[in-house]
């Protein structure tokens, strides 16, 4: 197997994985409103931030496609999206959140 | 072969730049298992944020109020802990490869095994208490 096809299947792989994380969200922003958690006043920051990782995660997904391209060169911007850290600062803001309804 | 750049766009800013602008570009392939291990921990700690969602929002047919405190503050705690764990980590790797260092140590997995160990003792627990 040439280098370029090894490459290719690695984008692959990462594009897949963050497809993951994206289908991931989604069911877990779905989950999150189906257990009307608490109050329906609460229940709507974990959805509405959870929905942001699904549509950041679909952003970056695209982007990760968008480089696969011959035309947009290809492997020279492997940048990691800003998707990975507002992911990051969702996820703390809804575990922060979930510490608020537990112990206020 | 690559396309050439229009007319006045320079090559793009890579952030973070603490991270892009040292050392030498490393293969394209293990930043991409290395974006792959950071996606990994991310599931991770969204599954741990969402199943202490999904404790609270069921505490009423669970357990004590206390066990569900305990087990849904260990599950926020860990799924927070755990997103940045993975973000630095992948910094950290990202910059071991670029200055040809060899790879930091990985010690988050004890933490995530951790919490899990400590869930499923604590759910053990509250099964097998007699109900009144």
């Amino acid at each position: 197997m040439s280098p370029e096809s090894l490459q290719g299947l690695q984008a692959e792989r990462t594009i897949l994985a963050w497809r993951r994380l994206s289908l991931a969200a989604a069911i877990a922003s779905t989950v999150v409103m189906r257990l009307a958690v608490v109050s329906p006043s609460t229940r709507v920051l974990p959805h509405v931030s959870l929905s942001l990782v699904a549509a950041n995660v679909l952003v970056a997904h695209h982007q990760r496609g968008t480089e696969r391209r011959p035309s947009a060169h290809a492997w020279s911007g492997h940048v990691l999206p800003a998707a990975a850290p507002a992911c990051v600062a969702i996820i703390i803001l809804v575990a922060l959140t979930g510490l608020a309804m537990v112990w206020l | 072969m690559p396309t050439p750049s229009p007319p006045g766009s320079g090559p793009p800013v890579r952030r973070p730049r603490r991270v892009y602008d040292l050392g030498d570009e490393p293969d394209p392939r293990f930043t991409l298992a290395n974006e792959r291990t950071l996606l990994a921990w991310l599931r991770t700690a969204l599954a741990l944020v969402v199943t202490g969602l999904a404790v609270v929002g069921l505490s009423a047919h669970l357990a004590p109020a206390w066990m569900i405190e305990v087990v849904a503050t260990l599950l926020f705690a860990g799924g927070g802990a755990t997103a940045v764990y993975g973000y630095r980590s992948w910094q950290r790797t990202e910059r071991a490869m670029r200055l040809g260092r060899p790879l930091p140590a990985s010690s988050g997995s004890l933490g995530v095994l951790a919490v899990i160990l400590a869930v499923a003792v604590i759910g053990a627990v509250a099964l097998l208490r007699p109900v009144p």
